[in-house]
C-alpha cells in the first residue's frame, strides 16, 4: 500500500513539472529595445525557466497605462488619413504583447487583427 | 490506506479549483458588442457593479462595422418631419414582415423604447448625424451615427471607467453557473489567469450569434452549403451553446442575415481593392444554375430578401452578368445601387478591375451568349443550356425596350439592355451578416425554459436572442440590427438590476 501511495504522490509531483515545463521549449530571442536594455527572460517572466506568457501587468509597471499619449493622423494603404490614439482606441484597453512583440517583430493590431491597413511603424 | 489515497485524490482537485481566480459583480456581462455594451453601461448606470468578459482581443464586435440605428417616432424623425415613421406604423410594419412568427411583447418594447435609446445614446456622447434611407431602403428609420457605428461603440467603451465597469478581453465565457434554477454566475478562461469565476446576480449574454461557425451553420440555417461570414470574426454561437446548457429554450435558430450572394474570391478586402465585386452586385442580370432569372434583381437593395431567393438555387450559385454598355453607364454615371452611406459618384475604372480579374481567372468573359453558357458551364458547373440564356438575355431586352418587365416588375430606372459584348460574368455564392436567432426571451430579454418560464438572472440579448424577425432578417426597416442589440441590451439591464440587483 505504501508503495502505491508513494506512486500517486511522485506522478502528482511529476506532472506539476511537466505542465511547468511544456512550454518551455518555445523560448525565443528578446528582439529590440529590452535586449539593449540588458533585460534577461526572468525580468518580465519572473520565472527562471519561462513556462508561460508574462502578465501584461509587468509591461505596465514599467511603462505604465500609456495613458498620456496623444492622437496622431495615420494613413492608410488607400491614402485616406484616420486620426487616433493608438493607445486609446475603439477596442479597450488590450493586451500590450498585441502589438509590442518581445521575440518578433511587432506590428499593429489593427492591420493584423482587422481590415485596416494602417502604415505605421510598432516599436 | 484507501483512506488516504482518497484523501491525495480529494488534495489534488482541490487545489485545481482553487486555482480558478474569482471575480464578483452584480451584473456580469458576455460579450462586448453592440448589445453587451449598451447593457453594461446601463446596468452600472442603474448602480449595478458590471464586468463585461470579451472573447476577442479587440472590443465592439460586430457593432465596429454597423452605420446607423433603428428609432421610432424620435426627435430626429419630427424634426425632419418624415411620414410613417410612427411607434404604430413601425410595429405593424415589423408584425406585418414576421406574420407574427416574431414575439409581440418583444417587438413592442423595442419599438417603444427606440427613440429614448436613441437620446440615451445622446447623452453619453454618442453624435448622430440625422435620419436617412438606408440604400434606397423603404422607411427613414436609419438615425446614421456620426463616425459610424465604431464611433458608437468607442463612446460607450470609453465611457467604462466613468462607470466602474470592469472590461476583461481575450477572456471566454465558457458555462453559465446555474443554482437552484437561477443564473448566478459565469465559468471563464482568461488569457492571462486561466480559469476564472465570475459571480453575479444576473447573466447578460450577447456573443452575436453563429455565422463563424460552420457546424451550427449546417444544423440550423437552411441553405447546407458553406455561407462565406462577413463583419466581425469567431461569431461562434457560445452564448447560445451556454444559454442551451442552462436550460433556455431556442427560437429561430434559422434565421441567418444573408447577404447579396457574394464571389468568394474577394470577400470584403477583395472588394475594397478592386471594384468587381460592387460593380457586379447590381440590378442588370442575375441568372441560376440553369440560366434563369430568379428574382427581381433590384432586391440586391433589400440584402437579407436577395439573400433568400439566392440560397433557394442550386448550390446556392447565382450568376450575376454585366454588358459592356452597362460598364460604360457605371463607370460615367455611377451605379445603380450603391450600399449603405456610399455616395452615387462615377464609378470610374471599373472595367480596368473587371478586365484584371478576367486575366486572375475570376471573371467570365465572352462575345457571343452561347460562348458566355459554355465557359460559365466549365468553369463554375453550371448546367445552362445556351438556348435558354439566350431566351432569358430576350426577356431582359424585351423588357427594356418596353420598359416594362412583365416577369418580376423589376423598377424601369433600373431596367437595362444586354446587346453590348462583350459580356462578363460573375459566379456568386451564399453569404451572411450574421445569424438573428437563437434563444427564446421574454420582453424584458429575459431567456425562458422550455416550460416558457423566465429563468432567474439569466438574460439573452442582441443576435443571440430570437423573437424579434421570424425566419427572415426585416431590411425594410433599416438599423434594426444595431437597435436591438442596444435597445435588448438597454431592456435586460434594466430588468436585471430592478429585479436581481436591488
Amino acid at each position: 500500500m505504501k508503495k502505491i501511495i508513494l506512486m500517486i504522490v511522485s506522478l502528482i509531483i511529476l506532472a506539476f513539472f511537466l505542465t511547468a515545463y511544456a512550454e518551455d521549449k518555445q523560448a525565443g530571442k528578446i528582439t529590440g529595445k529590452h535586449k539593449e536594455a540588458g533585460l534577461s527572460c526572468s525580468d518580465c517572466h519572473k520565472e527562471k525557466t519561462p513556462s508561460a506568457r508574462p502578465s501584461q501587468k509587468v509591461c505596465r509597471d514599467c511603462h505604465g497605462d500609456m495613458t498620456d499619449t496623444k492622437s496622431k493622423v495615420y494613413k492608410d494603404i488607400a491614402g485616406h488619413e484616420v486620426t487616433f490614439n493608438p493607445h486609446y482606441t475603439h477596442t479597450g484597453s488590450m493586451r500590450c504583447t498585441l502589438c509590442h512583440k518581445m521575440h518578433s517583430t511587432s506590428e499593429l493590431y489593427c492591420n493584423t487583427g482587422c481590415h485596416h491597413k494602417f502604415q505605421v511603424k510598432v516599436p | 490506506m484507501k483512506k488516504i489515497i482518497v484523501l491525495i485524490f480529494m488534495l489534488t482537485c482541490l487545489n485545481n479549483s482553487y486555482a480558478a481566480k474569482v471575480y464578483n459583480a452584480d451584473v456580469v456581462v458576455v460579450g462586448a458588442g453592440g448589445s453587451g455594451n449598451a447593457a453594461a453601461v446601463q446596468a452600472a448606470q442603474l448602480g449595478a457593479k458590471v464586468i463585461v468578459l470579451e472573447k476577442q482581443a479587440a472590443a465592439g464586435g460586430n457593432a465596429n462595422f454597423c452605420e446607423g440605428i433603428f428609432g421610432a417616432d424620435s426627435k430626429f424623425q419630427r424634426s425632419q418631419n418624415l411620414p410613417n415613421v410612427s411607434k404604430e406604423d413601425l410595429f405593424n410594419k415589423i408584425m406585418d414582415f414576421n406574420h407574427y412568427k416574431g414575439d409581440p411583447l418583444l417587438v413592442s418594447a423595442f419599438v417603444n423604447q427606440s427613440a429614448d435609446t436613441i437620446e440615451w445614446l445622446q447623452s453619453l456622447g454618442v453624435k448622430i448625424d440625422g435620419v436617412f434611407l438606408e440604400a434606397d431602403s423603404r422607411t427613414y428609420t436609419w438615425h446614421r451615427f456620426n463616425g459610424l457605428c465604431r464611433a458608437m461603440t468607442e463612446t460607450l467603451i470609453k465611457s467604462y471607467p466613468k462607470y466602474g465597469i470592469q472590461l476583461m478581453l481575450e477572456t471566454e465565457a465558457k458555462d453559465v453557473i446555474m443554482k437552484d434554477g437561477k443564473a448566478v454566475g459565469v465559468k471563464a478562461f482568461n488569457v492571462e489567469d486561466g480559469d476564472i469565476v465570475i459571480n453575479a446576480k444576473a447573466v447578460i449574454i450577447g456573443t452575436g450569434g453563429f455565422v463563424s461557425n460552420a457546424e451550427m451553420l449546417k444544423k440550423y440555417a437552411d441553405f447546407k452549403g458553406p455561407i462565406t461570414a462577413i463583419g466581425a470574426k469567431n461569431r461562434t454561437g457560445d452564448g447560445i451553446r451556454m444559454a442551451l446548457a442552462a436550460g433556455a429554450k431556442p427560437e429561430g435558430l434559422g434565421t441567418v442575415q444573408y447577404h447579396s450572394p457574394s464571389p468568394r474570391f474577394a470577400g470584403f478586402a477583395g472588394i475594397e481593392r478592386r471594384k468587381t465585386g460592387f460593380g457586379f452586385n447590381q440590378p442588370v442580370l442575375w441568372v441560376n444554375s440553369f440560366g434563369k432569372r430568379f428574382v427581381n434583381e433590384y432586391e440586391v437593395r433589400n440584402f437579407s430578401i436577395a439573400g433568400n431567393a439566392a440560397v433557394r438555387q442550386k448550390n446556392g450559385l447565382v450568376i450575376k452578368l454585366l454588358d459592356s454598355a452597362v460598364i460604360d453607364q457605371y463607370e460615367k454615371e455611377g451605379l445603380d445601387f450603391v450600399g449603405g452611406v456610399n455616395p452615387r459618384v462615377p464609378f470610374t475604372n471599373l472595367l480596368r478591375d473587371i478586365e484584371a480579374d478576367v486575366q486572375a481567372g475570376n471573371v467570365v468573359k465572352a462575345n457571343t451568349i452561347e460562348d458566355l453558357a459554355k465557359q460559365l458551364n466549365k468553369k463554375f458547373g453550371t448546367e445552362i443550356d445556351p438556348k435558354i440564356l439566350q431566351a432569358t438575355v430576350d426577356q431582359t431586352n424585351h423588357a427594356y425596350d418596353k420598359n416594362f418587365d412583365d416577369l418580376f416588375f423589376k423598377p424601369r430606372k433600373v431596367l437595362h439592355s444586354f446587346r453590348t459584348p462583350p459580356y462578363y460574368a460573375i459566379a456568386t455564392y451564399p453569404a451572411a451578416l450574421g445569424t438573428v436567432g437563437g434563444i427564446r426571451v421574454d420582453e424584458n430579454c429575459q431567456a425562458v425554459d422550455n416550460d416558457f418560464h423566465p429563468i432567474p438572472g439569466l438574460f439573452v440579448v442582441g443576435a443571440d436572442a430570437g423573437g424579434m424577425y421570424g425566419d427572415t432578417y426585416d431590411i425594410i426597416v433599416a438599423g434594426e440590427t444595431i437597435g436591438f442589440a442596444v435597445n435588448s441590451g438597454r431592456l435586460a439591464a434594466k430588468h436585471a438590476v430592478a429585479t436581481y440587483v436591488k
